[in-house]
């Protein structure tokens, strides 16, 4: 294309040469006549660009303390008396409507993750009504009609006579993810720690071979770390998991039309 | 009442999300009643939804507990119960309150409020209670090494007070008691965190005695960020509205409706009155019984508590009169905090650092004097009387004296500034014709009167600048500043506006609305020449503004038929209407982003429930793998994210709505 533009821009069409500022116009773009090394767009543009969608900055100091500190107090409200979970199928408050049916036990139900195992004992129990008779109150801001309400009075209206107290922290707490993430993060500190001390000495292999043993005991005493060991998949109950999608098939990789007839 | 009374269905729906993500899904359920149906009573409450009477009274308990739902007293039968969507809004400011409230009195006040956060109002008496519960048991401390109440109840096992849930409303009293009797300070979810040994550079943040609670309180109800809670605060703004009309018409106008426009115009105004002088009611301090040390500074509020141990105070055995306050936080400080912080973070960006610094100080010297942002009752101006009380309140004047005296010896003032500027205050830094550079300035060793005038530049930086940071007002200290507010916050939502539109349309739709905004209603021809551009260049842009709601357009007929040929099609800039579609939309994001935390969580939510589970907590590293826990580090940043840019968001939404009352159009 580039030597076809001729003097003087004889012949018109794309690659015209103009004289007088010594630049060739090639695709509607103004170049300098010497083109050595520049590579021209030829073909079509690319009909979906890639285009990442704009980042957020990161947060500066203040904004992560914000977000610290709104978790922890949002964390500390869900584990007061007020938070509930009612997981009873529906949205909002509002009545259904009459198309609707009611969700049943049957349709709330998750065949993976409902069906009790030994270790359900150990789940976190959701409260579904609120505890209101375990803090003080000032009676005199609330509607009549809610006071006894507020005592706490049970379905027989015996008043329970518990002794109430707000519960407060008295030092700033952490919220809960955090706790469990800082476990982990001790615990592979630990590790590198660990292996640095291996790599400058050598002859520490006594102390190495401590390190192993509690281990050893936890693989006694803890029945899944030995298939944990042996499988990569950590979640031997996860029936979703049972069978494979497809994705890791050899068949992907190799040439589709390998059995095919050419 | 106020333009931002209006209520949309997309801010009931954001209101009810953050109701649920704060207080669960009862008081939610509940919430999203009223939010729908509006002013309601119990009997209507339950008509219209699903729930039981016994779970919506327990869900409106919290709710007014919390402050997220009005009712009209017991004056007149039925109560009627009614959101209170600027405080269920306000949710979403938990962790800012805390922050502000840290920055300005310190981790102390900042503990004390999180506290109210959580609790809503409470009386001072069981607020001292729960901090130091009265009788003393001495086995219960040696085990709270865990602050969380997660970890304490895995250790009491059969005390976990979430069990009762299970067998809803029976009585399971032996399970539940021996722990709450045990120790009562210590109930589900709100136990005493007991610091420990690992927390030593924590105990700054802990409160060590009554008197030091008391300190805190007293500290923050005079700095306007704690109030006393009476009955009418539970008023909504219609009921209020009502009952002081009444008794504007009971009292000034002889029990008469005002039927003339002169008695309507004095009932208007002396309802307003009466709205202006309940609400400063509330933020009246209260007198403390407990006598102030005198080297207490109050005015001071850079400076960090002092703990005085027991100088001499009486000992906490007799119960103080105040004891029966009953306080809340409130919550239109937050409003003034933010647009604190938000004015610093743009001065700097324009000015530097130290301007900032100076204006930080400036600005949080005023906020004492400060309740609100703008004044929701403005007196209706009277006929004749136009501009004539122009007096600024003495309080709210600042001094570059006074700012010198307050920043912190060590502080760098001289950084910033023109170096000419410097040298010509201290007198110092000549370069001498025997070519000898004099020591460079110490900005220690400055005194307080080269010190003044330094700073006072830097306000004059601040006044200088297109925005007018600061406004000259006298001669009086130095120099006496006032800062405008009102003219501020009409820049700082222009300047959100014009973001906005140039983040969507680029530089062109930004020349649009400015060339609209200048000019006022134009036609095409006149557009096309206000912005010297052809008509062909323009209509793409002004379709997709006006699509998007931020020009408007109006069709005005020249002739009795209605012909499109034969009108004028004007269209024009509306800062009122562009602000409410921006506030509007920003909603709609902050919507979005809770929906899509809640779907996050749903992704992970059988690992988190195992990593709740009483035997896993506490032992994470022994029973979650390697592949779990990164799970929940990856959970935890896509929350942390996604809430940032929630609280970003929320900032946006100050600008638009917190820091200046509704525009006047055009």
């Amino acid at each position: 294309m580039s030597g076809r533009g001729g003097r003087g821009g004889r012949g018109g069409g794309r690659g015209g040469f103009n004289p007088r500022s010594g630049t060739v116009t090639i695709g509607g773009t103004e170049l300098n006549w010497d083109l050595s090394g520049l590579e021209i767009q030829k073909g079509p543009a690319e009909r979906f660009p890639e285009a990442p969608p704009p980042q957020a900055p990161p947060p500066t100091a203040d904004e992560a303390k914000i977000v610290q500190h709104f978790l922890q107090v949002r964390d500390r409200i869900h584990e007061g008396p007020f938070y509930t979970i009612l997981n009873d199928g529906m949205k909002n408050g509002l009545k259904r409507k009459a198309s609707e049916p009611a969700p049943t036990e049957a349709s709330l139900f998750n065949p993976f993750t409902d069906n009790q195992t030994y270790s359900a004992k150990y789940l976190k129990v959701r409260r579904r009504l609120p505890k209101l008779d375990e803090r003080p109150y000032v009676t005199e801001l609330f509607p009549a009609e809610l006071r006894p309400t507020l005592d706490g009075k049970r379905g027989d209206g015996n008043v329970s006579t518990k002794r109430r107290t707000l519960g407060v922290t008295k030092v700033n707490a952490v919220s809960q993810i955090e706790r469990m993430i800082k476990f982990e993060e001790g615990r592979t500190n630990e590790a590198e720690a660990r292996a640095e001390e291996e790599d400058d000495e050598d002859e520490d292999e006594e102390a190495e071979q401590d390190d192993d043993k509690p281990d050893a005991i936890d693989e006694e005493d803890n029945f899944s770390a030995a298939s944990s060991d042996s499988e990569e998949s950590d979640d031997d109950y996860n029936a979703e998991q049972y069978f494979d999608n497809g994705e890791d098939d050899d068949i992907d990789d190799a040439d589709p039309y390998e059995n095919t007839y050419e | 009442m106020s333009y931002n009374q209006r209520e949309t269905p997309i801010l009931a729906e954001l209101c009810t999300f953050l109701v649920e993500d704060v207080y669960g899904e009862l008081a939610a359920r509940v919430y999203s009643v009223l939010a729908r149906h509006g002013r309601q009573t119990l009997a209507a409450v339950a008509k219209a939804s699903y729930l039981n009477s016994r779970q919506i009274k327990y869900g409106l308990v919290i709710l007014l507990q919390q402050h997220l739902v009005f009712h009209s007293g017991n004056d007149s039968q039925p109560t009627y119960y009614e959101i209170d969507w600027q405080n269920s809004y306000a949710l979403v400011r938990l962790g800012k309150v805390t922050k502000l409230v840290e920055d300005r009195f310190g981790r102390k006040a900042a503990n004390v409020m999180t506290n109210l956060l959580r609790l809503g109002h409470t009386r001072i008496a069981d607020l001292k209670e729960a901090y130091f519960p009265s009788e003393t048991e001495s086995d219960d401390d040696s085990d709270e090494d865990i602050k969380n109440g997660i970890g304490k109840k895995r250790k009491r096992g059969n005390g976990d007070t979430n069990q009762t849930a299970m067998t809803n409303g029976v009585t399971n009293g032996g399970d539940v008691k021996p722990v709450v009797n045990g120790d009562h300070a210590h109930t589900n979810g709100g136990p005493v965190g007991e610091p420990t040994q690992d927390d030593a550079e924590d105990d700054d943040g802990e409160i060590g005695s009554v008197e030091e609670l008391y300190e805190v309180i007293e500290r923050l109800i005079q700095k306007g960020w704690v109030r006393t809670m009476t009955e009418s605060q539970y008023l909504s703004p219609g009921d209020m509205h009502d009952i002081l009309q009444q008794e504007t018409i009971d009292q000034d106008l002889g029990g008469q409706q005002p039927t003339g426009i002169k008695d309507k115009a004095i009932c208007h105004r002396n309802t307003l009155e009466r709205k202006r002088n309940m609400r400063d009611k509330w933020l009246e301090v209260p007198r403390f019984s407990r006598k102030r040390p005198a080297d207490q500074d109050y005015s001071n509020p850079t400076k960090r508590m002092k703990v005085n141990g027991a100088n001499g105070w009486s000992s906490t055995g007799g119960a103080a009169p105040e004891d029966k306050l009953v306080i809340r936080v409130n919550p239109e400080k937050i409003a003034v905090a933010m647009r604190t912080e938000q004015l610093v973070s743009l001065v700097e960006q324009r000015l530097g650092h130290v301007t900032a610094y100076i204006y930080r100080t400036m600005l949080q010297e005023l906020e004492a004097n400060t309740p609100r942002c703008y004044e929701e009752y403005p007196e209706p101006p009277t006929a004749g009387d136009e501009g004539g009380d122009n007096q600024i309140d003495p309080k709210n004047l600042v001094t570059a004296r006074d700012v010198a005296k307050k920043i912190n010896k060590n502080f760098d003032i001289c950084e910033g500034l023109d170096p000419n500027a410097i040298v010509s205050i201290t007198r110092k830094g000549h370069v001498r014709s025997s070519n000898v550079l004099s020591q460079p300035i110490d900005p220690s060793s400055l005194n307080t009167d080269e010190k003044t005038r330094i700073i006072d530049k830097h306000i004059q930086l601040l006044s200088e600048d297109p925005t007018h940071f600061v406004t000259w007002h006298s001669r009086a200290g130095y120099s006496q500043w006032h800062i405008e507010f009102p003219e501020i916050a009409k820049q700082l939502i222009q300047t959100e506006i014009e973001n906005t539109v140039s983040a969507r349309k680029g530089t062109l739709g930004v020349k649009l609305i400015r060339a609209l905004r200048k000019k006022g209603k134009l036609d095409e021809r006149a557009t096309c020449n206000a912005m010297m551009m052809s008509a062909g260049d323009i209509r793409g842009i002004v379709n997709d503004l006006t699509v998007q709601g931020i020009v408007q357009t109006q069709e005005i007929p020249k002739v009795e038929r209605r012909e499109a040929k034969h009108s004028l099609h004007l269209i024009w800039y509306d800062r009122q209407r562009a602000r409410e579609k921006l506030l509007h939309d920003t909603y709609k994001g902050m919507v979005r982003i809770l929906q899509r935390i809640q779907f996050e969580r749903e992704k992970v939510q059988p690992l988190l429930s195992k990593a709740e589970r009483s035997d896993v907590v506490g032992n994470e590293e022994k029973w979650l793998s390697k592949g779990e826990l990164d799970a929940l580090r990856k959970w935890k940043e896509v929350q942390e994210k996604l809430s940032l840019q929630l609280f970003r968001e929320d900032d946006l939404v100050a600008t638009l709505r917190d820091f200046h009352g509704p525009l006047v159009s055009v």
